[in-house]
């Protein structure tokens, strides 16, 4: 039984370890989970579908971070190859992840230790400290991410027994304590019960409850509530809202529901077939939009009390096949500032703006910068 | 009617590597994707090459597999030499001429070569006639001048050639399962069919009378059946008797593919093109030919070509036991027969050769059959 | 509704009392122990041109509405009346396969899934031309000639008519699924979550699309949904459900505007809005959503009602209209003050 604290330093087979940095922000400058230039590709029989091509992205701490796109952008993978859960024939073929520990003193912040997720090994017991315990994930169908053959309370206690030194006795009341924090009605009988026994909204507390039995430092949540109805959604949203607020964790949320962003983030990333096309924060997202695609994107949804029967934007063109190579910008067959020569030749970086802090958008009408090679060849 | 489009936006054509193959059935992707496993064309290759052999069986044999030769019982395999009488390395394979000699001692026959009476081989001879698919003939690839005889696989107990008689046998043992399976799949998808399409009463019904049957032990059933069979007579010839015995080992193989049939077509009576051809009005046959039993189909070649090995395997079985194949028709199993004893094969090891033939087409129909299943797959519903 | 709406040449379709029972089976003879009720007492009309949104959360019995509406299911009890173009007011729920067969051709469906909804065996023409040729209307060379113009007003190429559905994306399959439907130029078509399966930025190519061909051929839609913002967008009316039974029935903007019934003020709260700064707390509804084999008395939704009185739990409310065109299904609906989706943001 592997006993882990978050706290305490680790020796890491990589960085040593970072030198003390007190500062008195917010923590704002500080990220949990750095993401440099990720590529991760899957090598099937069909070709190379570049899931992941130069994503770069920066958790900060204590705050929700949005990771919105539609389907092919890579957002899943991207969760996937932090948590290096990425499964072959996928593989990450560059880039880095590094794992900020951090922890609050006085008004600041001290990142105690850096570990490169990227070199450890994915089965390794490094990884496997670290998953539950620093980082966790929830899903989106909670029946199939839930095991239905053994108890709810069952598979709290595995984690908890996995990543921390306590008598089953004292794992069984700290479940009970968990559920009871999601909320969970008689949560000393639900511990008992299996999923298949509770309904979509309680499988997903449950899920959240697991997730939470370890305090991580990040919690990932992919489309959590995309397969629930509404208004158990709107309380599932309180509930993280409230835990967030409570625990001081940092969440990244992964949804293409701009609903959903809107009403939970504090920051966006938009990803665009495998890259990062925007960061900001949300307001500045939903108000002063800047890549083609987010614009695009918020034109072509349907507001609620709008009043005003718009007729929608669509984004005309398909996402491309993940398979095909598209030269030039992600974006530039469906965008409608296309610049011939430019769009179709150049990867444009991701460059912040220079008017505005912590917005980040990777397109030529913004700046000239260029990525040196077209991802990566190997 | 509008004849403009009435998107404002032109639609995209789907990007190239999918548009090639969008054109293509769902029959040559599967194609496609069984070509890539190496294994599965290899078992498709070696199967091949076993029915052509088997169909030209009688000419590629020197003698028919009837005739027999009493000075030659259980005689091993003569040896082949390219040494000619003139002692000197030729094209011409030739064989030695064989005297029989009583072992006074342990009372068994020896059979001693006469190296000095070397026999040629000669290639498309004249021999015993035959007819292949109606068609006669008395031309055999290879021989030797009477009364000499080569035997590549040695003889039986009654002199016989075991290359022809393996070679014949094959016709019976690798045909018998097509039959079957071609029965089982009739069977089969009907019955799986109506009890999954109409559910109810008609489908328990049908399930419990599959459970019943599937529950019979197999082989005593199938020996139950057979000797129930009348003997072979004048309006009883053994072709009739083939016929019956392939009837009988689908009479339960049946039940397994209707199963699997029942379920696939529960699974599309719930599918939404299902629903959308019968808001469009159309009829239970309809659905059925045109909707389910295509996405069916594939199962069922699959399910097909995998219980083939259980039919060959079953016919064996009961020919070994002999209930199925009566002489003088030869399979594979019949043949085995002769094979029972430890002490025999030890004695006389070409005997168990036939045995080789069942257990290459059970190899290349299993492989053949996991390959169909992979390629199948992903398309199916 | 009243006796002249009954005869209101205007109206195309009259549903009063559906019900939809599903039998519940238990032990070896398969006797019946119990009933899901999906569909349990739902009133609607639709007048020609209407885009009627039908919402509610799972469990609700929307979808199970419209298929009893398309005759896929048979209804339990109540009738459904629709204004045959050629043959006036038929009554469908009473009706066996072969009288049907004539008036299907002008209610059609369109489904939600893009991927079962295509046969995968079959080319596109051949799926498209199918309801022509199940009817005789076409074939040959005019069936090629319908089937391409059918590919064109959805916005396709012809020359995909050679092709397998899984060449297509998403988006595009629902459009073939939209060219289907469209085959027999029906006067009403039941469009069963079109988009919920879509990525948003398809989603309006496609919601684009049904609304261009409304005006286009005449036609009147059935819309259901779960998705309240795309509901609100391409619906003029409304029609709430709540395991099985209509709870309101109101034109679009009076529903989201100012709701009538408190459970269509808890779904209005819930809705994500698309704006950061619009951030509220959604009304909480306690429980879970009641159980359609065994719904509480009364009013399904007292349990989690907080407007609820004694009387919630021991009388079923009828519905009824409150205002023109306005139906609730609540004792206290006169008296209630509900909020709308634009009172939001405190």
């Amino acid at each position: 039984m592997e006993s882990h604290e978050t706290v305490k330093p680790q020796p890491t087979p990589s960085a040593p370890p970072a030198a003390g940095t007190n500062d008195q922000t917010n923590g704002k400058d500080h990220a949990v989970l750095r993401i440099k230039d990720l590529h991760t590709y899957f090598y099937t029989v069909v070709g190379v579908a570049k899931a992941l091509n130069g994503v770069t992205l920066d958790i900060p701490y204590g705050k929700v971070l949005g990771i919105v796109g539609e389907s092919g952008c890579g957002k899943s993978v991207t969760a996937l190859s932090a948590m290096q859960l990425v499964l072959p024939p996928g593989r990450i073929v560059k880039g880095e992840i590094i794992l900020n520990r951090i922890r609050k003193q006085g008004n600041g912040f001290l990142v105690t230790d850096e570990v490169n997720i990227t070199n450890l090994h994915p089965r390794g017991p490094i990884m496997r400290s670290i998953r539950g315990a620093e980082i966790a994930m929830i899903f989106q169908e909670p029946m199939t991410s839930l095991n239905p053959s053994y108890t709810v309370g069952n598979q709290i206690m595995e984690a908890i027994l996995l990543h921390q030194d306590v008598s089953e006795q004292e794992a069984r009341d700290r479940a009970i304590d968990i559920l009871r924090r999601v909320e969970l009605p008689n949560a000393d009988a639900v511990v008992d019960r299996y999923p298949h026994q509770l309904s979509g909204g309680m499988r997903q507390r449950a899920m959240i409850a697991m997730a939470l039995s370890c305090t991580p430092a990040l919690l990932i949540a992919d489309e959590p509530t995309t397969a629930l109805d509404v208004t158990t959604e709107a309380e599932i949203l309180e509930l993280m809202r409230e835990l967030q607020a409570q625990m001081g964790m940092t969440i990244a949320f992964i949804t293409h529901n701009l609903g959903v962003v809107a009403q939970m983030c504090d920051e966006v990333a938009v990803m665009y077939l495998g890259r990062v096309v925007e960061t900001a924060p949300v307001e500045t997202i939903f108000y002063d939009p800047r890549h083609p695609y987010t614009a695009a994107l918020l034109q072509s949804i349907p507001r609620i009390g709008s009043r005003t029967k718009k007729r929608l934007e669509p984004i005309r063109g398909v996402v491309p096949d993940p398979y095909a190579n598209v030269p030039g910008c992600p974006f530039h067959d469906r965008c409608n500032a296309f610049m011939p020569g430019t769009c179709d030749v150049r990867v444009p970086a991701l460059m912040p703006l220079p008017d505005s802090d912590h917005h980040e958008v990777r397109c030529f009408l913004h700046s000239d910068a260029y990525e040196s090679e077209n991802g990566y060849d190997g | 009617m509008n004849e403009e489009t009435t998107l404002s936006t032109p639609d995209a054509l789907p990007a190239e590597i999918v548009s090639d193959v969008g054109e293509m059935s769902q029959w040559s992707l599967i194609w496609l994707r069984f070509r890539r496993n190496r294994l599965a064309m290899a078992g498709l290759v070696l199967l091949v090459a076993m029915y052509l052999i088997i169909l030209f069986a009688e000419f590629l044999a020197p003698d028919s597999y009837r005739k027999q030769n009493l000075d030659y019982i259980y005689g091993p395999p003569t040896p082949i030499t390219f040494v000619g009488p003139d002692g000197r390395v030729g094209l011409r394979p030739h064989t030695f001429a064989v005297t029989t000699v009583l072992n006074q001692a342990t009372f068994k026959w020896d059979f001693e070569l006469d190296r000095d009476t070397r026999v040629p081989i000669q290639f498309f001879v004249r021999g015993d006639p035959y007819k292949i698919l109606g068609i006669s003939s008395d031309l055999h690839l290879f021989g030797v001048p009477a009364p000499h005889r080569v035997y590549l696989m040695g003889a039986d107990s009654l002199g016989r050639d075991m290359l022809a008689r393996t070679l014949v046998g094959g016709q019976v043992s690798m045909t018998v399962g097509l039959v079957g399976v071609a029965l089982t799949i009739f069977l089969g998808s009907v019955l799986g069919t109506v009890s999954g399409f109409y559910g109810g009463l008609t489908d328990d019904i049908m399930q419990r009378i599959i459970e019943v049957i599937q529950s019979f032990p197999t082989i005593p059933l199938w020996a139950a059946l057979a000797a129930a069979l009348p003997n072979i007579s004048e309006t009883f010839t053994m072709l009739h008797r083939y016929f019956l015995i392939t009837l009988i080992l689908s009479l339960v193989n049946w039940t397994g593919l209707a199963r699997q049939i029942r379920g696939k077509v529960m699974s599309y009576r719930e599918a939404d093109f299902t629903s959308a051809a019968l808001v469009a009005g159309a009829s239970d046959a309809r659905i059925v030919f045109t909707h389910m039993l295509p996405n069916a189909a594939s199962h069922i070649i699959v399910v097909a070509a995998l219980s083939i090995p259980g039919m060959i395997l079953g016919e064996t079985s009961l020919s070994f036991l002999g209930l199925g194949i009566l002489p003088p028709m030869v399979s594979w199993g019949a043949l085995l027969r002769d094979a029972q004893q430890v002490a025999t094969i030890v004695q006389h090891p070409w005997l168990i050769i036939p045995g080789i033939g069942v257990v290459l087409t059970v190899l290349g129909y299993s492989v053949m059959g996991d390959g169909l299943r992979d390629a199948v797959d992903p398309y199916s519903i | 509704m009243t006796a002249e709406q009954s005869h209101d040449d205007n109206l195309l379709l009259d549903v009063k009392g559906l019900k939809t029972h599903f039998p519940i089976r238990k032990g070896l003879f398969r006797k019946v122990v119990g009933h899901v009720r999906a569909v349990d007492g739902v009133n609607l009309y639709l007048r020609k041109g209407d885009t009627l949104g039908l919402v509610g959360e799972s469990g609700c019995g929307k979808t199970t509405t419209g298929r009893t509406i398309v005759r896929l299911l048979d209804p339990t009890a109540g009738t459904i009346r629709f204004n045959d173009p050629e043959r006036g007011w038929v009554q469908l729920d009473s009706m066996g396969r072969k009288e049907l067969a004539p008036i299907r051709r002008n209610i059609q469906m369109i489904f939600q899934d893009p991927f079962s909804s295509l046969n995968p065996r079959l080319t596109v023409k051949r799926i498209v031309a199918e309801p022509l040729v199940i009817n005789g209307v076409a074939s040959g060379d005019e069936l090629n000639d319908r089937v391409a113009g059918l590919l064109k007003v959805v916005g396709l190429r012809p020359e995909y008519m050679s092709r397998y559905p899984h060449a297509f994306s998403g988006g595009q399959r629902q459009r073939l699924g939209i060219a289907r439907a469209l085959a027999l130029n029906p006067r009403l078509i039941i469009c069963d979550e079109p988009v919920s399966a879509l990525d948003v930025s398809i989603q309006a190519q496609v919601l684009n699309l049904l609304e261009d061909l409304q005006t286009d051929f005449d036609l009147t839609y059935i819309f259901i949904a779960h998705d309240l913002s795309v509901v609100e967008h391409i619906t003029n009316r409304m029609a709430v459900m709540y395991v099985g039974k209509l709870v309101e029935l109101a034109p679009t903007d009076e529903l989201y505007y100012s709701p009538m019934h408190p459970y269509s003020e808890a779904l209005m709260a819930a809705v994500p809005i698309p704006d950061p700064r619009m951030r509220d707390r959604p009304i909480r509804l306690p429980g879970e959503v009641a159980n359609p084999a065994n719904p509480p008395s009364g009013c399904y939704f007292h349990p989690r009602c907080r407007y609820a009185e004694s009387m919630c739990s021991q009388e079923e409310p009828q519905l009824r209209e409150l205002a023109p065109d306005h139906w609730v299904s609540c004792h206290f609906a006169e008296q209630l003050t509900l909020r709308g989706v634009l009172d939001r943001g405190g």
